[in-house]
């Protein structure tokens, strides 16, 4: 028996595999492993992996590296196999339920699973933990263990967890870098503050925003910070004194709809930030006054640069998308000046929101002394809408020519061609986008690529000409990113696209 | 206008290949010798690296002289890094569609050259080969023959069991 094993094991040696490094092998199961995978996933697939050979099982087995990864809500046995593999190495700990999962553990407990890593806790860098309520959890008690080595925490809830009175890690967390709380009413003076570069707050109650500002006061690191779906009920006092945060690079502040506008508005009167620092808010659902809210924003994104920079604007990037995650679910804007950059959002459901922020900066541009405006458009998911009404496109109509269009998974409604869609001269001069003489697509099907681009072309071959206004001259330059899988298919599509002497160059890319 | 300076690379089969410098140098570990022994007619030796091989790692060269070199401080969390760092062109799409042995002869090659953008996309080609699939189906892939013994299988069984959510 043992000599057979070695002959396999022999033949298995030999494999053009197993001629590559220890290190290259490894660096090619990081990569199987840690792409866009949830703590659970990646422990399924390190198992999958080591069933592959003896080879394999003992080099998976003895990298300690790759051992890092614990989803809390495996069975005991793995978490102690992994616990020892990972051999004294600072640990990332996740336990996230799946959405419609139901929960075989102590009827939706979350403390219980934790006991078995309860003598580790010093060697967590990252805590992921995600609670559905149950009335004999106690979070409270749970996140008051010593922990010396935490960078990150991140604690998502589907049910408000008072923890007024918690004192997060007892205070004895001096690396925490990064916290995300989502529903849980926490002290907000307390140590496990001090030394953040992120703090990110959701679906929490304020009374004002003058707790808000009391935290962030005392972390003068502070480089992120993110407020959203977050309650204001009352206006802040009038003696609340300004905070200055001279590290921020990134402010958020999206509050629900109950106080969305002057919890806004009272935030960014109270906030200095350095004029780098991009700044993105909500308009969603707000009926009237944008007016002077637009006002606030652009004064605290705008008013803080220098001459020189809102002179010298010579460029613009606009990101338009309609979509159910978060960040993307909004107008995003980039102004180039120079090496300066001023970058900012607004979620805005309704056009008219849309409007009043191009109007502004269609202004910003009007004053700018830039003799070589450039326009970039980027559309992303239902943001690719805009090329189907002429009621949204109006103020693309004012804004320096568009010459770069970009489309990122597009989604638009499918609507009968209109009686001139392939009169095409006509509508090459009419639409707001005959300037564009480079044209991305990214994640497209390749049936729409083709059709997308024919489409914009005004060919008759298009199937579907449902992006009424799109219409292009001639293009120099069409480029196309897709999945792997999605090569073989798209490489023809895109033959096509070479072929065709309206087009100049047509480069394709593909994500590994 | 004068000619670009080139040098010449001997593979370990003794086939000598002549090739402008500023190809050449897209490998780490040539850059490197030409600045330690400076300018020299004499081929240099190659001696991990066969004929074939080496004919494919420079025809990757030449098509990218010029791109600009991995920067080490590019900012990951910027959006267009990002997607820089993980996509290739259909060109280099097509250039690592080879058979295996030549797949992880590339990847060799450019490990010993020191090439990381070439090492980068063979590791990741190797990686989705492997995403999504069984061992049973790895196996197959790769012609790796089941090897362990009744008691590791034993083994592995309960490891797949363990990584079950309980």
């Amino acid at each position: 028996m043992a000599s057979s094993i070695n002959k396999l094991r022999c033949l298995n040696d030999a494999l053009p595999i197993h001629q590559l490094p220890i290190e290259l092998l490894l660096s090619i199961f990081e990569y199987v492993l840690r792409t866009g995978a949830a703590a659970s996933i990646y422990n399924r697939r390190i198992c999958a992996l080591s069933g592959v050979c003896a080879r394999w099982f003992l080099l998976i087995q003895h990298s300690p590296a790759l051992w890092t990864t614990v989803a809390v809500s495996i069975k005991e046995e793995g978490l102690s196999k992994i616990l020892e593999r990972s051999s004294g190495r600072l640990i990332d700990v996740e336990y996230e339920p799946q959405d419609g999962e139901t929960l075989r553990y102590a009827e939706g407990s979350f403390m219980e699973p934790f006991n078995i890593l309860s003598s580790t806790t010093g060697r967590w860098r990252t805590l992921i933990l995600e609670t559905r309520h149950y009335s004999g959890d106690r979070p409270s008690e749970f996140l008051q263990f010593p922990a010396p080595n935490l960078e990150r925490l991140v604690f998502r809830n589907n049910n408000v967890w008072d923890m007024k009175d918690v004192e997060l890690f007892g205070g004895h967390c001096p690396n925490l870098k990064h916290i995300h709380l989502d529903r849980a009413e926490c002290k907000w003076s307390q140590a496990a503050f001090k030394g953040l570069e992120s703090l990110e707050l959701s679906y929490l109650s304020f009374d004002t925003i003058e707790p808000i500002l009391d935290v962030i006061r005392d972390i003068s690191l502070l480089e992120r910070l993110e407020i959203h779906d977050c309650d204001v009920r009352e206006d802040v006092p009038a003696n609340t004194k300004p905070v200055s945060l001279p590290n921020l690079q990134f402010l958020r502040a999206e509050f629900d709809d109950y106080g969305l506008i002057y919890a806004t508005k009272q935030l960014l009167n109270h906030i200095s930030a350095p004029p780098p620092c991009p700044l993105y808010v909500s308009l969603a659902d707000y009926e009237d006054g944008e007016d002077s809210f637009v006002d606030t924003f652009c004064e605290w994104l705008f008013g803080r640069q220098t001459k020189e920079v809102l002179e010298g604007l010579e460029s613009f990037n606009l990101g338009f998308g309609v979509s159910e995650d978060d960040l993307k679910d909004l107008l995003s804007f980039e102004l180039h000046s120079g090496s300066a950059k001023i970058r900012g959002g607004v979620r805005a459901f309704r056009v008219e929101n849309v409007q009043y922020i191009l109007e502004y900066i269609q202004g910003l541009f009007q004053r700018s002394h830039s003799s070589k405006p450039f326009t970039k458009l980027r559309l992303s998911g239902r943001g690719v809408e805009l090329l189907n009404d002429s009621r949204l496109i109006t103020p693309f109509k004012d804004l320096p020519p568009i010459t770069h269009l970009e489309l990122v998974e597009p989604v638009w409604s499918l609507r009968k061609p209109s009686k001139d869609v392939h009169n095409g001269s006509e509508l090459r001069t009419a639409s707001p986008f005959s300037t564009v003489k480079s044209f991305l697509l990214r994640e497209v099907s390749p049936d729409d690529t083709l059709d997308i681009v024919l489409g914009a072309l005004g060919d008759p071959r298009a199937r579907s000409h449902s992006m009424s206004e799109l219409r292009v001259g001639n293009l120099d330059h069409v480029e196309v990113h897709v999945e792997e899988t999605d090569f073989i298919k798209v490489e023809a599509v895109v033959e096509v696209l070479r072929n065709d002497s309206r087009i100049g160059k047509v480069d394709l890319y593909v994500a590994l | 206008m004068s000619a670009a300076p080139q040098v010449t690379l001997e593979s370990s089969d003794g086939e000598k290949f002549k090739v402008d410098k500023e190809v050449a140098e897209r490998s780490v570990l040539i850059k490197n010798m030409i600045e330690d022994v400076g300018e020299s007619d004499n081929p240099i030796p190659l001696p991990n690296v066969n004929a074939s091989v080496l004919k494919k790692v420079l025809e990757y060269c030449e098509h990218h002289r010029g791109d600009p070199l991995p920067a080490a401080d590019a900012d990951p969390s910027n959006d267009d890094n990002r997607k820089r760092a993980t996509e290739i062109s259909d060109w280099d799409q097509k250039f690592i569609q080879v058979d295996q042995e030549m797949l992880f002869e590339i990847i060799l090659a450019a490990n010993y050259m020191d090439i990381k953008p070439l090492l980068d996309v063979g590791c990741k080609t190797v990686a989705n080969m492997i995403k999504g699939k069984t061992p049973e189906e790895i196996r197959k892939l790769f012609n790796i023959v089941n090897d362990f013994t009744p008691e590791e299988e034993a083994q592995i069984k309960k490891e797949n069991e363990w990584a079950e959510d309980r």
